[in-house]
């Protein structure tokens, strides 16, 4: 079984996208992906995620290898309440947030504090997209920096009951975070992003699987090339399970999905 | 057959990671690789005794593995004698079959058309570093729009312009005329439809496989290509066809 925990469905402003649900269950087809876990790529953009939420739950109501994974501005007013609708009536599974599009930091303060918590009373994880789209492409109008390693590594300090799924992040920055991975249980790492030469194998041997997972960030990078880094490293099988499906499994209460 | 055009020696000069480099590139069933050295230390603006040295190293992976690593000379034009004579020594003594630039210097400056002009002497390619950056380019660091004035300037070389100049967009669409001019596909961009919109614009002939390895693991640079929705012969021709043809050029 193979799981992508990193997909996206809808408009991208500044470039075309193929980021509909046709064209993602046919490129999990070709590659053998049985299930996606999905957030809105519109609700980046969104002031009120809300809506983009909403019609996303909608879109995936087409295919049971879709699941849903709500996006949340945790400084939108009424956030806490909308959170608790997209997992409890729309049976979402996850939430993905984005601090730098939606112009706040980790930092601790009430606000992050209490959505964080409440994640965690949910048992509900929370993935952070380190990136969207390679800083040094982006559009003139849109210049969004990556969250740094740092930020993620004192978010998840902070808040050790709540499971943070880092994705997007290139091998440094994945290094960065794995020298913290003995203290930090509730940190784990989704390969999404092109890594270095034999990168997974050497954080296999170093690190162990347990903690690691796979993305794709379709729609915007191709789906194959990112899921190849994994299943043609020289990793043992069951580290690749571990990896590709068996850790989400774990840590996403997928059965939860309407 | 598949041809990387574009690897490195390891960063930092260690030569078990070569050995690394070269098996994992076999497991992927990659024929050769087109290998230049950045340095130990990967400065912008080398000294004469940082690529001479660089080159060295080269010149000792192709010993080490003769019929598998294509050499490519690396200098900086900044010392322009100096660049001329070590470039010289890596393609006659040393059998090197390009010529790679990297940002000491945009490729429009004059001191680098004395290389150029030695590439094109030698019928051998000249790999430049390409990118235009939403964050900043370096001082001397080569746009796309550049290597199409280049190209324009010197019609009979041929010139890869690395990383489909980064922002790939803009990159294919800058070079779309300067038709001596193919683009390689490597490095950490990935991005869905990049290979697609690169063969619309240039088509097949005009773009090579690369995958800036080791800064990057050859699985997702060869599945860039595979994955494409372009044809098997188009994917042959990027694979190694197009870059095989190049390499003939001296023979």
């Amino acid at each position: 079984m193979i799981i992508d925990v990193n997909t996206f469905l809808g408009e991208w402003p500044f470039r075309k996208l193929s980021g509909d649900a046709d064209t993602l269950l046919r490129i999990m087809a070709k590659c053998k992906v049985d299930l996606a876990l999905v957030s809105s790529l519109n609700a980046i953009f969104y002031k009120d995620c809300e809506e983009a939420n909403i019609w996303l739950k909608h879109i995936l109501q087409r295919s049971k290898s879709l699941i849903g994974i709500c996006t949340i501005n945790p400084y939108f007013p009424n956030s806490l309440e909308h959170l608790h609708e997209c997992i409890n009536e729309m049976g979402m599974v996850g939430v993905k947030i984005h601090p730098s599009y939606h112009g706040y930091s980790l930092e601790n303060n009430n606000v992050i504090g209490q959505f964080f918590e409440e994640c965690s009373k949910a048992k509900i994880p929370i993935i952070v997209p380190l990136r969207i789209q390679d800083e040094r492409s982006h559009h003139p109008a849109s210049r969004i920096p990556p969250i740094s390693a740092s930020q993620i590594i004192s978010a998840a300090r902070k808040n050790s009951d709540l499971k943070i799924i880092v994705c997007n992040a290139r091998s440094n920055e994945i290094s960065q975070i794995c020298m913290k991975n003995n203290e930090l249980n509730n940190l784990y790492i989704a390969f999404s992003w092109v890594q270095s030469l034999n990168f997974i194998e050497k954080m296999v041997k170093n690190i162990g699987s347990d903690k690691l997972l796979w993305g794709s960030n379709f729609p915007i990078n191709y789906m194959e090339p990112m899921l190849r880094q994994v299943t043609e490293s020289r990793i043992d099988d069951e580290d690749k399970e571990k990896i590709l499906a068996e850790n989400a499994k774990k840590i996403f209460p997928i059965e939860r999905s309407i | 057959m598949i041809i990387d055009a574009h690897v490195h020696f390891p960063p930092g000069g260690k030569y078990e990671n070569l050995d690394e480099l070269v098996e994992t590139a076999k497991r992927y069933n990659i024929s050769k690789l087109c290998i230049s050295s950045l340095g130990s230390s990967w400065n912008h603006n080398p000294s004469v005794s940082a690529f001479t040295a660089a080159n060295r190293q080269v010149k000792f992976a192709m010993d080490q593995y003769p019929d598998y690593i294509v050499g490519f000379a690396y200098v900086n034009p900044l010392f322009t004698q100096e660049a001329i004579k070590e470039f010289k020594t890596c393609i006659e003594d040393f059998h090197m079959l390009g010529l790679k630039l990297w940002v000491s210097c945009r490729c429009t400056e004059p001191v680098v058309y004395p290389l150029i002009e030695m590439a094109i002497e030698y019928e051998v390619p000249c790999l430049i570093h390409s990118w235009i950056k939403a964050t900043g380019n370096l001082p001397g660091e080569s746009i796309p729009q550049d290597v199409a004035e280049l190209a324009k300037k010197f019609p009979e070389a041929k010139i890869i312009m690395a990383h489909m100049g980064g922002d790939w967009e803009i990159g294919v669409k800058a070079v779309k005329d300067a038709k001596n001019v193919l683009v390689d596909t490597s490095g950490t961009i990935c991005e869905a439809g990049m290979i697609e919109y690169a063969v619309k614009i240039l088509g097949a002939e005009r773009i090579v496989y690369g995958s800036d390895a080791p800064g990057t693991d050859f699985s997702s640079q060869i599945w860039k290509i595979k994955a494409a929705e372009i044809s098997e012969e188009e994917k042959s021709l990027i694979l190694g066809g197009n870059m095989e043809k190049i390499l003939r050029m001296r023979v």
